[in-house]
């Protein structure tokens, strides 16, 4: 026993020796790739930098050839800038992708096996609003994955916003895998013009649940598109959750009447959007129909009654104080005091 | 030249370039910034957070009425000290308190846009921006 014992202790020590120099070296590894990749990015922006700034202010200076390492960096780049700025400074950006082969290098990211190349092309493409990429991206938007189709179909907008939307909007109802948000940025990077029509028409010719998205994206239209294609719905909408989202889009005081036929209505979500559109539009005459819901059996809906009339600018607020003081049920008190004390924080 | 040198030193008689201040966090937009205003003739210096700008401001003379840049292009979201805080310490410091002010920022809500003209900004203008469009802006305050 005694003479197993240094054994044993050499063996541990030289593993616990072993160990920490394999942890240092790694370290040690890491921090020179790590120096190593800093070096090359320094070198990277240093050459490439005032070569966008220059296509930027709209000079084209000689190129050097674009290394295959640094495809990555340059595509960093080139989007980088193609959010950043607007106008006459995109077609610089364009230029230079293309002067130094990216369109080639993005059509092929596009057809790789790897979905991070697949992702990469496809933003590229957009940015250099690329036509051979067309047929490619129209495929890419069947694919499973929500984030590539989406990309792609951003691409297709970006390349040609009348031909690409006809495409791209059916799917913007049945693709509930793609974000609203992202749906709506690129509806409106597309812009009106190109998105009004189409999106009206899909509105008016969609069923539940493709509608309620449809209806959610129509301020990526124009204003008077938008106005008339829910009054459309309107007309004939039975549909709680409908009614309730066209109501939301209200915000013209034509519509008026159209609000207020849906006062009493048996869903409190749609009394709810009822409230809040009519607080949008009201002009100051509307105070008894928002005491009416003061009385709501939906605290929100009591709630929102009880903001829009504190909002209305030719509502005293001394008075407004009198009113609270007359209902005895606690939880309205809470409610009008609430809004109250709202209004006095907006006005300071 | 740096700013705080270019501030100090009036000895020589030869016309002096405009300056242009500029506060922004973002390297690439910073660049290419200076990059479009060196060309125009314009002497630049750079901050790229709000303490290293409030430092530099503090570093004028205040003895000195002239030593503060031609023109401040403020970025709002800063490091350390955003914009909005930047812009109001130019508006009560005696030496800076006159410098145009032009706003470049991502922020464009109707709120943040009244909030800088309110405390004092000259100019507002969005990201994305174009840069000849931030130029023609510029200019208008130094012609």
């Amino acid at each position: 026993m005694h003479n197993l014992l240094p054994t044993v202790l050499s063996i541990t020590l030289a593993a616990t020796t072993a160990v920490c120099v394999v942890l240092v070296a790694s370290v040690v590894l890491l921090h020179l790739m790590h120096q190593s990749r800093e070096a090359g990015r320094e070198r990277f922006l240093a050459a490439w930098r005032p070569l966008f700034a220059e296509y930027i202010k709209g000079s084209k200076p000689a190129l050097p050839v674009l290394e295959a390492k640094d495809v990555p960096a340059f595509c960093g780049l080139l989007n980088y800038w193609h959010n950043a700025m607007r106008g006459q400074a995109l077609n610089g950006i364009r230029e230079i992708g293309n002067a130094v082969g990216l369109d080639d290098i993005a059509l092929k990211l596009l057809r790789s096996g790897r979905l991070s190349d697949r992702l990469l092309g496809a933003v590229v493409l957009g940015n250099l609003q690329e036509p051979r990429a067309w047929e490619a991206l129209v495929e890419d938007l069947s694919s499973v994955n929500p984030v590539l189709s989406l990309t792609a179909a951003r691409a297709l907008l970006q390349i040609d916003p009348a031909r690409g939307i006809d495409i791209v909007l059916p799917l913007c109802g049945s693709r509930s895998d793609w974000p609203l948000a992202g749906v709506a940025s690129m509806l409106q990077m597309a812009g009106p013009t190109a998105v009004s029509d189409s999106l009206a028409s899909q509105c008016i010719s969609s069923s539940r649940p493709e509608v309620i998205r449809y209806i959610r994206l129509l301020p990526c239209a124009q204003r008077a598109v938008a106005e008339a294609t829910v009054r459309t719905i309107l007309k004939t909408a039975v549909d709680s959750e409908v009614i309730a989202s066209c109501l939301r889009q209200m915000n013209d005081i034509g519509d008026h009447d159209i609000i207020c036929g849906y006062w009493d209505h048996p869903e409190w979500y749609v009394r709810l959007q009822a409230v809040k559109a009519l607080g949008r539009v009201s002009t100051g005459e509307d105070t008894p129909l928002f005491i009416r819901r003061l009385k709501d059996e939906s605290w929100w809906v009591k709630f929102r009654a009880a903001e829009a009339l504190a909002a209305i600018p030719s509502f005293d607020l001394f008075k407004w104080e009198q009113i609270a003081g007359k209902f005895v049920e606690p939880d309205l008190r809470r409610v009008l005091l609430q809004a109250t004390e709202a209004r006095r924080n907006k006005l300071g | 030249m740096e700013l705080s040198s270019r501030l100090m030193d009036n000895s020589h008689n030869a016309p002096v370039k405009k300056s242009i201040f500029i506060v922004e966090d973002d390297e690439e937009i910073s660049f290419v910034l200076t990059f479009m205003l060196e060309r125009e003739g314009f002497e630049v210096t750079t901050s790229k957070d709000g303490r290293d700008a409030l430092n530099l401001i503090d570093s004028a003379p205040e003895s000195d009425m002239s030593a503060h840049p031609d023109l401040v292009l403020l970025d709002i979201m800063l490091p350390h000290f955003d914009g909005i805080q930047v812009l109001t310490y130019i508006r009560n410091h005696p030496t800076w308190k006159r410098v145009p002010v032009v706003m470049l920022t991502a922020k464009s809500q109707a709120a943040n846009i009244d909030e800088a003209f309110a405390l004092g900004a000259n100019e507002y203008i969005t990201k994305p921006f174009q840069p000849d469009e931030v130029l023609v802006r510029i200019k208008r305050f130094l012609n």
